[in-house]
């Protein structure tokens, strides 16, 4: 069978056109009508051979062309490939330069941003929006102002999405590289596939689902929401950019049944005096990934949500998302070294271990790396077979992601998630890797003693970045200033402070544990 | 002190921890221009319920709302309004 992923939705199309699919920025699309764009969408990208075919970078943020950009690069059987408008111009000259794309769909903001030297590296077709009404009526945007622009043939509603195998790839999505470039993570439609059957066992999405959207689609959460809705023939509502942080109004106007965010949005909620008892009666479902789940937000959440069940769901982008799930029902299965919610048990069609450095099984109770293998384990990194083999060895046998978190497995056979082995932490459910930051400081400081540590955290939950330089005569302001343009926002060091010497540790590498103390007593 | 000049000094402390000592206006953004961020909003939103008595759990946290010393001012106006 097809895996294709716009498959289930071309099927509701037919079946229930007249359903909303997808309400964004105060417009709202059924099924047929969303259907019909990204089939004309489809039909652009398939004027050329597949083989020509691969990769369609979609630059474009919470608008409806993103999401029928990303839908018309599935049905044609390409993988999509999503570029935050956010990112600064260097990082999406990189992953312009490695991707080399064959097609490329612009919003209005994307528009904005292929300037004469990123207009170089762009792929020659590539499709802007005219405006919304002609895009929909059918009329071909003419009035694009860039050369090799597309336009969309008309509508052939006997055009089939493309049969793809398990094995053909859905999109590539880039995360924080230690080396200070992102580095491409390859997820196949099987692996997709398999992900959506393991959430569907969670809970019965069904058409009358409303189900949120917040996080870009450059984020691998946003897969969740986006194929869950359109597999299920429910709807997704699109939280509007100003409203993410304190979205209590938007639940209930939406009467949301369904929702899924990072744990810091319920802090952050919570905060604002948000979660009322009984705040958010319409919610069904919720649930969180991408960062430690406390255990005091999800009462909090509760509260506010008593008919909705609560998931805790843990996995990184290299295992498709999320494997491993812990309901969250009272008693709650906490981790009690950190005071958050277990990571839970993996999957159907995935394993999970904890293994040493030397990767032996280690028996539960003892703690070291967790690993995960099977159906969702993805592809590797894009052209990097260095870094694939290192992350992804085989272990008796079998294909194993090395995840780099530090767990163990208690005798119920609950994975608890304790940390991580190495330098990569998570800022409002953003993966960094400090290296990243620090490769980037030392460019802009022009000194070789920076350090940058994950601060303040509060309940188990990073909020930023702070630097650390020393030797620089560059201003705290500039630094952040040049930063800014560099690396994505939430990279940015929220403050940076200066130090004569950077403590090191016994093996001379510069000691962040050390740094975290000095901003604990604030010392620094 | 004058209702304006609190926000401007609350929004000052907010900058100064980004050692941000640039001056701003009161039409001038400090959110959507990215020199606040998310974390800087609730705490905003923390202080302007404390101080101002705003509900946002009924009226949602709306960043464009937010955005200069004149917006913020002009919500709780409508806030206070709304109560009488």
């Amino acid at each position: 069978m097809s895996t294709n992923l716009a498959l289930p939705f071309y099927n509701h199309a037919r079946n229930h056109p007249e359903r909303l699919a997808l309400s964004v920025n105060q417009q709202d699309f059924t099924y047929g009508e969303l259907a019909d764009v990204v089939e004309r969408i489809a039909a652009w990208l398939q004027s050329r051979p597949a083989s020509e075919m691969k990769l369609v970078g979609i630059l474009a943020s919470r608008s409806w062309e993103a999401y029928a950009g990303l839908l018309g690069a599935c049905w044609a059987g390409a993988a999509y490939v999503p570029l935050n408008p956010d990112w600064p111009e260097p990082r999406l000259l990189s992953i312009l330069q490695t991707t080399e794309l064959d097609a490329l769909i612009v919003d209005d903001r994307g528009l904005k941003l292929l300037s004469p030297q990123v207009l170089k590296r762009t792929p020659k077709q590539i499709l802007a929006p005219a405006s919304p009404e002609s895009f929909l009526l059918g009329t071909p945007p003419t009035s694009t102002p860039i050369a090799g622009s597309g336009t969309l043939p008309p509508s052939d509603r006997h055009h089939l999405p493309q049969t793809l195998r398990a094995d053909d790839l859905a999109y590539i999505i880039f995360t924080s590289g230690t080396t200070g470039s992102p580095k491409g993570v390859m997820v196949s439609t099987g692996n997709v596939s398999a992900f959506l059957s393991a959430m569907s066992e969670l809970y019965p999405f069904s058409p009358q689902d409303r189900v949120s959207h917040r996080h870009e689609i450059s984020f691998d959460f946003s897969v969740l929401d986006l194929f869950i809705t359109w597999f299920s023939g429910a709807s997704l509502h699109v939280i509007p950019a100003s409203q993410l942080m304190g979205p209590s109004r938007f639940i209930r106007e939406r009467q949301l049944t369904v929702w899924f965010s990072v744990p810091s949005v319920v802090a952050f909620m919570r905060d604002m005096k948000m979660l009322m008892p009984g705040a958010f009666p319409s919610l069904r479902y919720s649930a969180f990934c991408g960062e430690p789940l406390p255990a005091t937000s999800v009462k909090a959440w509760q509260e506010a949500c008593t008919d909705s069940l609560i998931d805790n769901i843990y996995g990184p982008t290299e295992a498709t998302v999320a494997c491993l799930s812990q309901r969250c029902s009272e008693p709650f299965v906490v981790t009690p070294e950190r005071g958050t919610i277990a990571i839970g048990k993996p999957f159907a069609g995935m394993d999970a271990a904890i293994v040493d450095a030397s990767l032996n099984f280690l028996p539960s109770g003892e703690k070291g790396e967790l690993a995960l293998s099977g159906s969702q384990v993805a592809k590797g990194y894009f052209k990097d077979s260095q870094k694939t083999a290192a992350r992804f060895p085989s272990i008796d046998k079998k294909v194993w992601y090395l995840t780099g978190d530090f767990a163990y497995q208690d005798s119920d056979g609950r994975f608890h998630h304790l940390g991580r082995t190495d330098n990569q932490v998570k800022v409002l459910g953003h993966r960094i890797e400090l290296e990243d930051v620090e490769a980037h400081l030392r460019e802009v400081c022009a000194v070789d003693s920076v350090a940058a540590v994950a601060w303040p955290i509060t309940n188990a939950l990073a909020e930023g970045i702070v630097a650390f330089v020393a030797g620089s005569a560059l201003p705290a302001a500039e630094i952040r200033e040049q930063m800014q343009r560099r690396v994505p926002k939430y990279m940015v060091p929220t403050e940076v402070r200066f130090l004569q010497r950077l403590p090191v540790s016994a093996s001379g590498k510069t000691d962040r544990k050390s740094l975290t103390e000095m901003l604990a007593q604030g010392s620094a | 002190m004058e209702r304006k000049e609190v926000i401007r000094k609350f929004l000052q402390t907010l900058l100064a921890h980004k050692s941000d000592a640039q001056p701003f206006a009161d039409d001038g953004s400090l959110f959507l221009s990215g020199r606040l961020q998310s974390v800087d909003a609730v705490a905003l939103a923390v202080f302007l319920e404390e101080k101002f008595g705003l509900d946002f759990a009924e009226m949602g946290f709306d960043q464009e709302r937010l955005d200069t010393v004149n917006d913020i001012a002009s919500l709780i106006e409508e806030s206070s309004n709304s109560r009488q």
